[in-house]
């Protein structure tokens, strides 16, 4: 032990010292906790790495280095560090007791911090012992009693998981696949969402779709805003956007007259053998050349003297031909039509001039409502042929897909269809020819295309893609009260005929509604499949077998 | 037994009271830490080995304590008190504790002596209690009434007789000695007594460097002795020293965690105390680890009681107030594994 007197010290500040440990102390924990906290963000790039193994999160491979997110994680993480490094409680008494049990001071700093309090210490001991603690102290540099340590294990462990998660970044991951495809549907989803907007867009402006009466227009406007919707908040999932389409389909459909291609080939017969009787052709430009040839037939009747042979012949065959045309509107539903039709024909007959003009009145006005209802019908199909152009046009965006991600091969001999460009509304050049028999079969032609033909259901893709797209069995209402009226000639009615309502019963050269196009059919049922998981009626743990079945059966 | 001159009732008590004894000069810590340096020096030219010995009797003596020490016969015990009362020239007994030792053998009594008068009168004579010095050497041998006796003594510093109280001279520091075989026929000393000695030390067996050391002493023409280094009244003052050493709150209370956890129904006591103790340590136990931490960091040459100080103490000032229970009998545990292992158990701070 020293001389007391010895014990004068220099700088009295032990409070002074003690910061200067605690500076050094704190920096040496703040290493301390940045080493033993090392594998949290080595932990988590790695979790990172795994969680975008598992599941199709963009930028998690090579891509990561260039994430903002990531480097965010590292700057949490330091600042973290250094906040705790900071802002830990450590007083000068913790101070002085860590420096004593560190360094052996054998409890001198925290016993002069202690006695400093104290009242009651002798003034002997008091300076003593505060000369041997600052002694000691001085004698001490807080960076060599302190150096900065270095953790080997919790660093190696730290660093072994970092040099995983750097490599896995390099690594294949099976999930850029999915990602890659999700990307290519969403385009391809994305561009029929903008044909769409485009349709809708027309449709508002009016350059089509203008015959449909207001509520119909802002119905139609409405179903596609919803889908347009839907398609650009689709993330990729093909099937979710089939599925929209469908269902706008089928809504469409709902509004769709099944006999709107009866109807249009009886209206083109009756214009021809108008035109035939009346020996003139109606104007190219005429808004309705039914109703043209109508009137030309009935101007050249007026024409015509009254006691001439010819002319009565001439009528007796007007006659004749307007009776045939009164029971073929009456086939095709028309009843307005073939009732004046039936009026004009007995007025002809009877050589009734004012009857007659009532009776001309009333079939020009079944002609205008005939072609008011199919110009509908006719705005109503072109929506119909772009959701059915759009369906087609993911269903081959999915193919490529599949077949550039090497999953799937195409099948053999199926030729590679065209674009959706090829598709137009209405477009039908490869729709089949009817070959069905029956009584319409001669009166009632297939459609040779064009604006105004009525395209079997299903047969748009096919024509399309020129693939065989089978037919299959679809659910339908064979007892309706809107289906077709069958008029069976030869029965004593006041008109000759008698009529009996059949249900949906196909039209000669239509496809039998039961059997519907596959590629069409399965959009329905994975449809209802989606609206059953949705609904939770298919078990959470077969929901995934469901899915993988309906895989399986989507048509190529 | 030895014949100090008989003071009156009086006299006696002015003379021999230690706290009252204010002849005791002042000293320095730095006078304490040289006495304590010679004392050990001419002890140790006499003893051979026994450091922890020798400096644990110096703890208790500076400390105003008594200590039972253990061992087998022939360590040196008797030797080592000897030799103390050389260095510290203070008067020295010894007393070999029997079974038909009586208390008056050791106070001393009243005898009936005739003046020149031929006057018949009641003397005290007095017994070998009264010494600065006693080795009560294998005091287990005697019946519990003269234990009882001589533990008073060494409490109170003073003895009755006859209604007569005498203060015994100061420094008082009685050595016991207790032989750890041999216990057919002894009264082992009761719990309560145990908790008398400032420190219960154990001798150890020399190593054999220590017996070579010891017969080359002890069998030479000369045999070595030790020279008076110190007086009694410097042995209070270094005493008084000792105890107005300031120790921070923290130190004792660790000291306080330390005899605390040596109770089995503490909730911090570790798992060895709940299994093999039967009652903890007294109060008497922490004043005796805080005074004798006092001198250790004295003779360390600090002003400041350190937590490995504490720990150096609790040994010594706790083995013989642990009371352990059957299982630890039965297991071989002994109280010096349960402090060691409390002292690697028990933190010196509450604060990380």
């Amino acid at each position: 032990m020293n001389d007391p007197d010895s014990f004068v010290p220099r700088n009295d500040n032990l409070d002074q010292i003690l910061r200067a440990f605690r500076r050094r102390l704190r920096l040496v924990d703040g290493w301390l906790i940045a080493q033993r906290a090392l594998w949290i963000p080595a932990a988590a790039m790695l979790g990172i790495q795994m969680i975008g193994r598992l599941f199709p999160i963009g930028g998690i491979s090579t891509g990561l280095l260039r994430q903002p997110w990531f480097w965010a994680l590292f700057l949490a993480w330091g600042i973290a560090v250094m906040l705790y490094a900071l802002l830990k409680p450590l007083s000068l008494m913790q101070t002085a007791l860590r420096v004593d049990a560190s360094i052996g001071l054998k409890e001198r700093l925290s016993s002069a911090l202690a006695l400093r309090q104290m009242d009651d210490v002798p003034q002997m001991f008091r300076q003593r012992q505060r000369a041997d603690a600052l002694n000691h102290a001085r004698a001490i540099q807080p960076r060599e009693a302190f150096p900065i340590p270095w953790l080997r294990k919790p660093v190696a462990f730290a660093g072994a998981i970092f040099a995983l998660s750097i490599l896995s970044i390099w690594l294949p991951n099976p999930m850029d696949a999915i990602r890659q495809e999700r990307a290519a549907a969403k385009q391809a989803i994305l561009e029929e969402a903008q044909k769409i907007a485009a349709l809708k867009q027309q449709i508002e402006s009016g350059e089509t779709a203008e015959e449909l009466t207001p509520a119909q227009r802002e119905e139609l406007l409405r179903q596609l805003e919803a889908l347009e919707r839907a398609l650009q908040a689709n993330p990729g999932d093909l099937e979710q956007a089939l599925a929209d389409l469908n269902r706008l389909e089928q809504e469409l459909r709902q509004n769709l007259d099944p006999s709107v291609g009866a109807k249009q080939a009886y209206l083109d017969a009756l214009t021809e053998q108008l035109s035939r009787l009346s020996g003139k052709q109606p104007a190219a430009g005429s808004n309705n050349p039914a109703a043209t040839a109508l009137q030309d037939l009935l101007d050249g009747l007026d024409r015509l003297e009254a006691d001439s042979a010819s002319a009565e012949k001439q009528r007796q065959e007007a006659a004749r031909s307007l009776a045939q045309l009164a029971a073929q509107a009456s086939q095709v539903g028309d009843n307005n039509l073939s009732q004046a039709l039936s009026s004009l024909r007995q007025a002809l007959q009877d050589g009734d001039p004012q009857a007659m003009d009532a009776a001309a009145q009333a079939a020009q006005a079944a002609l205008q409502q005939l072609k008011q209802q199919l110009d509908n019908q006719q705005a109503i199909q072109g929506v119909l042929a772009q959701t059915q152009s759009s369906q087609q046009s993911l269903t081959q965006a999915g193919r490529q897909i599949a077949q550039s991600q090497g999953k799937n091969s195409p099948a053999a001999g199926q030729p590679a269809g065209p674009s959706s460009s090829g598709a137009s509304p209405g477009g039908a050049s490869g729709q089949p020819s009817g070959t069905g028999g029956g009584s319409m079969a001669n009166q009632l032609p297939p459609s040779t295309g064009g604006q105004t033909s009525v395209q079997p259901r299903g047969s748009a893709a096919a024509a399309q893609t020129g693939a065989f797209d089978p037919q299959i069995y679809a659910p339908w209402q064979r007892s309706s009260t809107s289906g077709e009226q069958l008029f069976i000639p030869g029965q004593d009615t006041n008109q000759g005929q008698t009529s009996t309502t059949e249900g949906q019963s196909p039209q000669a050269g239509l496809p039998n509604p039961a059997l519907m196009p596959y590629s069409q059919v399965f959009f329905q049922y994975l449809s209802a499949a989606n609206q059953a998981m949705q609904q939770n009626y298919i078990p959470a743990n077969l929901q995934d077998y469901v899915r993988l079945y309906f895989s399986s059966l989507e048509p190529k | 037994m030895n014949s100090n001159p008989i003071p009156t009732e009086t006299n006696v008590s002015a003379s021999m009271d230690p706290s009252r004894s204010h002849s005791s000069p002042e000293i320095t810590p730095e006078v304490f830490i040289s006495t304590v340096r010679q004392i050990e020096n001419q002890i140790g030219q006499v003893m051979v080995g026994q450091a922890e010995l020798v400096r644990q009797s110096l703890v208790t003596m500076l400390a105003g304590g008594n200590a039972l020490l253990e061992g087998v016969p022939g360590l040196g015990k008797t030797m080592l008190v000897r030799t103390i009362a050389q260095a510290v020239d203070c008067s020295f007994s010894r007393i070999q504790f029997t079974p038909d030792l009586m208390p008056s053998d050791i106070v001393g009594t009243n005898l009936i002596v005739e003046d020149e008068n031929g006057r018949r009168q009641f003397q005290f004579e007095s017994g070998p209690i009264f010494a600065n010095l006693v080795l009560a050497d294998e005091i287990n041998r005697a019946t519990p009434k003269t234990q009882s006796a001589m533990l008073e003594a060494m409490q109170e510093h003073s003895v009755t007789v006859a209604k007569a109280t005498r203060h015994l001279p100061e420094p008082f520091f009685v050595l016991a000695t207790q032989n750890p075989l041999e216990m057919e026929g002894t009264y082992p000393l009761p719990e309560a007594q145990l908790d008398r000695f400032f420190f219960k030390i154990n001798v150890p067996f020399p190593s054999v460097d220590e017996l070579v050391e010891i017969a080359n002493r002890t069998t030479a023409a000369e045999t070595p002795s030790a020279e008076k280094v110190a007086d009694g009244p410097t042995i209070l003052a270094m005493n008084a020293l000792a105890r107005a050493l300031p120790i921070a709150p923290h130190v004792t209370a660790f000291a306080a965690r330390l005899l605390k956890s040596t109770h089995p129904d503490d909730p911090q006591s570790p798992k060895i105390v709940r299994d093999f103790v039967r009652y903890g340590a007294s109060p008497r136990g922490l004043q005796a680890m805080i005074l004798a931490g006092k001198i250790f960091a004295l003779m360390d040459e600090r002003y400041n009681v350190a937590f490995e100080d504490i720990r150096q103490a609790s040994l010594p000032a706790l083995r013989h107030r642990l009371i352990l229970n059957f299982e630890a009998q039965a297991e071989g545990i002994s109280a010096d594994n349960i402090i060691q292992q409390l002292n690697e158990a028990i933190p010196p701070t509450n604060t990380p």
